[in-house]
């Protein structure tokens, strides 16, 4: 079951978050940014190899203890 | 104890090595022995075989062999593993015995000595009894040994004493104590480990052939138990590869072990164990992916086996170690060469084992109630002082079955771990671990997972009461959780630090905190927000602000003593903050009216101050400071009794100023350098909010940019909204201060282009439309600067036009005073410019003048200026070209000496301007004019553009006494002037150099006098003179070649000597036969003496036709007639 969803701006800000209301909203937060270390990284790989042919389903990031997070790239979004 | 009891035995954790005892050794009187000791146990390297050696007494009582079990029917056993089994293989039951003896094969006593020896291993085999430890003996000799074979008594002692000793050849080893001492060794101990190898080896047939006897309702210990010592021994064997299998059976056998409350943590510390030795081993063989998937196999496999429910932060802390060692082992890989990514990498697990350290702490907290006192007798003491088998409790140590045997045994002994958990420092073994993952995570690229360990850091200081330290690391993170605008974390970072500053009283973090929660970036409810702006109005007016939700009371208690301390304190109630690089409640915003105000106008500029925060604030003082601080009295505004300075939250209020410039200031930028907003009061406290430069925050730019981005994607429909959008305001943080803007007009009028070298005339015009006097008016003119440098060598500018300005004369001539102008007046000067070399310069008049003038009633003195300036391009005004001709004119490469020849001069004009040409002349060297006078022969010759004057002049070129054959002609010199300036603009003289010309000098010169034409059946004397120029005697060969044009008479053919520098003439007379263009008789002329000169180069004096006309008839009626 999902239990956070969030939309990140290029610059890495929160557009939108939301979590199930029944859990640490704040944990989900620090698991969403966290994650963007990974996200940035890959990203920055993946430009470089293939310009804007990139890849945009980054799949699963990286199993925490609790979750799966699972990202996906969106060419555009303003 | 309490932190250790989860630690690993330092026997798991250690690389087993086989262990070796060396008896018969006295290494402290001993100084032989001591040396051999040393050359096995210092400086062991990588190289050598893996033994650990020990030193022991020749009477050592090694462990008790218990008698073997013969059945395992009625056997029960205890537990899993015991507590002493590692160690003792480690380090107590050797391998192998080492007897060292002293004994040479010639020594006197050798009959003794054997007997002795055989002894000595006789007590050491006792000992053992049991045991399938081996035995060895090492004769320590002094003699170097003979090879083997050619000692006959020592093969044949050797053979006694393995008799006596019962010992097979290979355990008898010879130590000759000589110079080759390590070598020696490093054979003996190869040996060893041979014999050590041989041992486990045995061990391991020993401890499987117990498997036949085991049954697995009764022995499923056992099984574990056996797989394991296998895997030990074949580690301690160096089979780690057979090691890793054994391990990966007993791990999995030990979770068939049915597992209860009563042995739930037993079998959790076995499989930690085994779990530690299997990803130890794949790490070792450098299979990282195997120790990782085992690891998780191991959590998933443990992590509901939670056991016992009160004692759930047992489990916790198990977890929490599992994760920790897995973190060090795979830090330990990593430092051996193994390669770790950013999703991969020890950081994980010591974040994870932090995790489930905070989940121990919860659990303690809420298992471990205060108040009950430790029973009595210690349910936790044994009577060894340790447990007998792993992760067993100390108070039903060897029971199995499912139901404990006593329970109230069992609530005391609950008890008495929950009571000792209360004291274990859980946020100091939180934050250490914390610290380890910072660590990891800084160096795989994680920042942001960084910035969450440290919080999380920060948040156990906290718990830990250590403020300081909490805020510090909360203060070093807060900034990076803005910069990426993630205001929730921020404002749940924030919270926990605003209360470390309450419980410490701290008031000026206090107020930072309450700044940036009350302002936009704070994601608290309206109703909080009120609470933290209701405190720090109480703060401001020095009064204790309420205590924090969810701090412990305790701490709140003595906080509130400690800030009554701070309020009673008198003094030091004023702070400043800088308020720039955070998000505070208060936004300020500043910009200059206009990025430029001329002098004579007033500066103004705006402050727009808004607040965030949910009620309206007050303020006393509002002060911009700029770069001159003479102006800052000008931007200040104080509340007053009558008229207090308060913000409506939500709406923008706006502080316009505004100022005279100084004159002095002219060319120079005003910058504003902060602005500083005062809330608060004397009476109180005073906090001095500072902003740098123009204002803005950590959030503000990026505010800015959203803005413009949407108002450009929506269009103009956004920009008519009522209210001051504050997001798309502007700060404009400096201003340039101009002149005043001059009110003349300046008129420049020239004929393009210039030509090289002539006096260029601009002329200017100036005129007032000032309404008063302009005075000292002034003018730079020239060449603007800036331009290339070789310009200013290349140009001058005079006033003088009379006559040509000299090199001397500047390129930019600097204020020249012109006087005052009144209203209305006009004023000419011309300007002379004269350009030395061609291409484009762009000139520069600049008028200043100053005039009195009135800002805002003050009376000020402005200095205006009026630059104007105009791009001349400078081109030659006429060609030149010259050309020498012999006076046959025909083109010349050289010139012969003492023979006359032209000099052909033509000046093509380029000039778009008609020219006049005055005069030309040549100043000759070397060469001198053939004419008696050389007169110019375009004087007052106008040219207009693409027009030619061509001048001749016949020259003469003198013999020569230096040997150098090529000279110099001399110039050639033009004096001209623009035809349209008037006749007293001086003029232009052009000099050009005449080229240099190769001379020859001919032995033998002819040349012919003869009329200029002939006429039909008319005499036509010709006289040939023949000048002999060398210093010899010339002999010629003269001959006239017959023609069908002429008849002639004189001398045919004739041979004569020319003495030196004489001339001869020879006379003939012609009579042409035929009219029109004949070519006259040729003259063949050789020089017998002087090969090189030929008729042909000889020939090229002479003219070579003539023009005849025809016969000359009288006039007669008939051909009139005719006509």
């Amino acid at each position: 079951m999902a239990v956070c969803i969030a939309v990140i701006a290029k610059e890495n800000y929160p557009l939108y978050i939301r979590s199930v209301p029944t859990q640490n909203e704040l944990k989900f937060h620090y698991t969403v940014h966290t994650s963007l270390d990974v996200v940035e990284e890959k990203i920055s790989a993946v430009g470089k190899s293939l310009g804007d042919q990139r890849e945009l389903y980054l799949g699963l990031l990286y199993p925490t203890e609790d979750y799966k997070l699972i990202i996906f790239l969106t060419r555009h979004l303003h | 104890m309490a932190g250790s009891q989860w630690e690993l035995p330092p026997e798991l954790c250690c690389r087993p090595m086989a262990f070796v005892a060396l008896t018969g050794l006295d290494v402290v009187y001993n100084a032989v022995h001591r040396a051999i000791w040393d050359a096995f146990c210092a400086n062991r390297r990588a190289d050598r075989v893996p033994i650990s050696f020990k030193v022991l007494p020749g009477d050592h009582e090694y462990p008790k062999c218990r008698t073997k079990r013969t059945s395992y029917e009625w056997y029960i056993p205890k537990g899993i593993l015991k507590t002493g089994w590692m160690n003792k293989h480690l380090n107590l039951v050797p391998a192998l015995v080492v007897l060292f003896y002293e004994l040479d094969w010639d020594d006197p006593q050798w009959k003794e000595k054997q007997s002795e020896c055989a002894t000595k291993v006789e007590i050491v085999r006792t000992s053992l009894q049991g045991r399938n430890t081996k035995v060895a003996v090492v004769l320590i000799q002094k003699k170097t040994p003979l090879p083997p074979g050619e000692d006959l008594v020592a093969s044949e002692r050797a053979s006694s004493l393995c008799n006596a000793c019962d010992l097979s050849g290979k355990s008898l080893f010879v130590l000759p104590h000589t110079d080759h001492l390590v070598g020696y060794i490093i054979r003996l101990e190869n040996a060893f480990y041979e014999h050590a190898q041989t041992y486990y080896y045995t061990e391991i047939r020993r401890v499987k052939s117990h498997k036949e006897f085991l049954n697995k309702t009764t022995h499923q210990l056992l099984f574990v138990r056996h797989q394991f010592k296998i895997a030990f021994f074949s580690e301690l064997k160096q089979d780690t590869q057979n090691a890793l299998k054994y391990y990966r059976t007993a791990y999995s056998l030990v979770h068939e072990l049915r597992a209860h409350e009563t042995n739930m943590l037993e079998i959790k510390t076995m499989a930690g164990f085994i779990n530690y030795k299997i990803c130890r081993l794949c790490f070792q063989h450098n299979t990282p992916l195997d120790a990782i998937a085992q690891f998780r196999k191991h959590i998933d496999l443990c992590k509901k086996k939670i056991g016992s429910a009160e004692l759930a932060f047992e489990h916790a802390a198990w977890m929490s170690k599992q994760f920790q060692s897995f973190g060090e082992l795979f830090d330990e890989a990593i430092k051996l060469g193994l390669t770790a990514i950013q999703t991969q990498n020890p950081g994980f697990y010591y974040q994870q084992a932090a995790c489930y350290s905070q989940e121990r702490k919860q659990l303690a907290q809420q298992l471990c109630q205060a108040g009950a006192s430790y029973p009595s007798p210690d349910p936790l003491d044994t009577q060894s002082g340790g447990l007998d088998f792993y992760g067993q409790r100390p108070w039903r140590q060897g029971h199995q079955s499912i139901d404990p045997p006593d329970a109230e045994k069992e609530k005391t002994g609950i008890l008495a771990l929950q009571i000792k958990e209360r004291d274990v420092p859980h946020s100091e073994l939180i934050i250490a671990l914390l610290s380890n993952a910072v660590a990891q995570f800084k160096k795989y690229k994680c920042p942001r997972m960084k910035s969450h360990l440290m919080v999380q850091m920060g948040e156990e200081y906290y718990h830990a009461k250590d403020y300081t330290k909490a805020l510090k690391l909360l203060d070093y993170v807060m900034c990076d959780y803005r910069t990426e605008r993630w205001w929730g974390l921020l404002t749940a970072i924030l919270t926990t630090a605003l209360r470390c500053a309450y419980l410490m009283a701290s008031v000026k973090d206090y107020i930072i905190y309450c700044m940036e929660l009350l302002g936009r970036a704070s994601t608290l409810k309206e109703e909080q927000k009120g609470r933290i702006e209701k405190n720090l109005l109480k703060v401001l007016m020095n009064e204790v602000p309420d205590a924090e939700p969810e701090c412990d009371p305790s701490s709140v208690s003595a906080a509130r003593s400690l800030w009554n301390d701070r309020v009673a304190l008198s003094g030091s109630n004023e702070f400043t903050i800088e308020v720039q690089d955070y998000i505070p409640f208060i936004q300020c915003k500043a910009k200059f009216f206009s990025p430029s105000f001329h002098v004579d106008q007033p500066i103004q500029l705006q402050v727009f101050l808004r607040a965030d925060c949910p009620h309206p604030v007050t303020l006393n003082k509002l002060a911009v400071s700029l770069s001159n601080q003479e102006y800052n009295q000008w931007c200040v505004v104080e509340s007053s009794g009558q008229e207090s300075m308060s913000l409506i939250p939500g709406k923008t209020k706006c502080y316009n100023f505004s100022f005279v410039a100084k004159t002095e200031d002219v060319g120079k930028k005003i910058e504003m350098t902060g602005i500083e907003v005062m809330l608060g009061s004397d009476r109180g406290r005073c906090v001095f909010l500072s902003w740098r430069g123009a204002g803005g925050d950590a959030a503000s730019n990026h505010e800015a940019l959203q803005a413009s981005r949407s108002s450009r994607r929506w269009g103009r429909g956004m920009e008519t909204r009522p209210e001051l959008d504050w997001d798309n305001l502007i700060m404009q943080h400096s201003t340039m201060i101009i002149s005043r803007v001059p009110k003349i007009s300046v008129q420049l009028s020239h004929q393009p282009p210039a030509l090289n070298n002539e006096m260029y005339c601009i002329s200017l015009t100036v005129q007032s439309q000032e309404e008063g006097v302009a005075k000292e008016v002034k003018l730079t003119a020239g060449l603007k600067p800036g331009q290339d440098a070789n310009l200013g060598q290349t140009t001058h500018v005079t006033l003088d036009g009379s006559k040509v300005c000299d090199d001397t004369a500047p390129a930019l001539l600097p204020d020249v005073p012109l006087g005052d102008l009144k209203p209305g007046e006009k004023l000419e000067r011309c300007v002379y410019v004269r350009c030395v070399s061609t291409g484009p310069r762009v000139f520069l008049f600049h008028v200043a003048y100053s005039i009195d003038t009135t800002v805002e009633g003050r009376q000020i003195v402005c200095k205006c200026h009026k630059d104007e300036t105009a791009t001349i391009e400078t081109v030659v005004p006429f060609e030149v070209s010259v050309k020498f001709v012999s006076t046959k004119f025909e083109p010349l490469d050289r010139v012969a000496v003492d023979i006359p020849f032209l000099l052909m001069t033509d000046i093509l004009s380029s000039s778009p301007w008609p020219l006049v040409l005055a005069s030309s002349s040549l100043q000759l060297l070397t060469m001198t004019s053939n004419t008696p006078q050389l007169q110019s022969q375009l004087q007052e010759v106008v040219l207009q553009t693409g027009e030619c004057a061509s001048e001749c002049f016949c020259l003469r070129c003198p013999p020569l006494t230096s040997s150098n054959n090529t000279v110099a002609t001399g110039q050639y010199l033009i004096s001209w002037r623009r035809k349209p300036s008037s006749a007293d603009s001086p003029l232009i003289q052009t000099t050009v150099t005449l080229p240099h010309v190769i001379l020859e000098s001919v032995p033998l010169y002819i040349h012919a006098d003869l009329p200029s034409f002939g006429r039909v059946r008319e005499s036509l004397p010709v006289r040939y003179h023949i000048e002999n120029r060398t210093a010899l005697v010339q002999e010629v060969e003269m001959a006239v070649e017959p023609s069908d044009a002429f008849m002639f008479s004189g001398l045919k053919q004739v041979r004569l000597r020319i003495l030196p520098g004489s001339e001869q003439q020879m006379l003939y007379n012609y009579y042409p036969l035929m009219a029109g263009y004949q070519t006259l008789p040729q003259l063949n002329i050789s020089l017998p003496r002087c090969p090189t000169t030929n008729t042909h180069t000889l020939r090229r004096f002479l003219p070579q036709r003539i023009f005849v006309k025809p016969q000359g008839r009288q006039l007669d009626d008939a051909s009139i007639a005719a006509a």
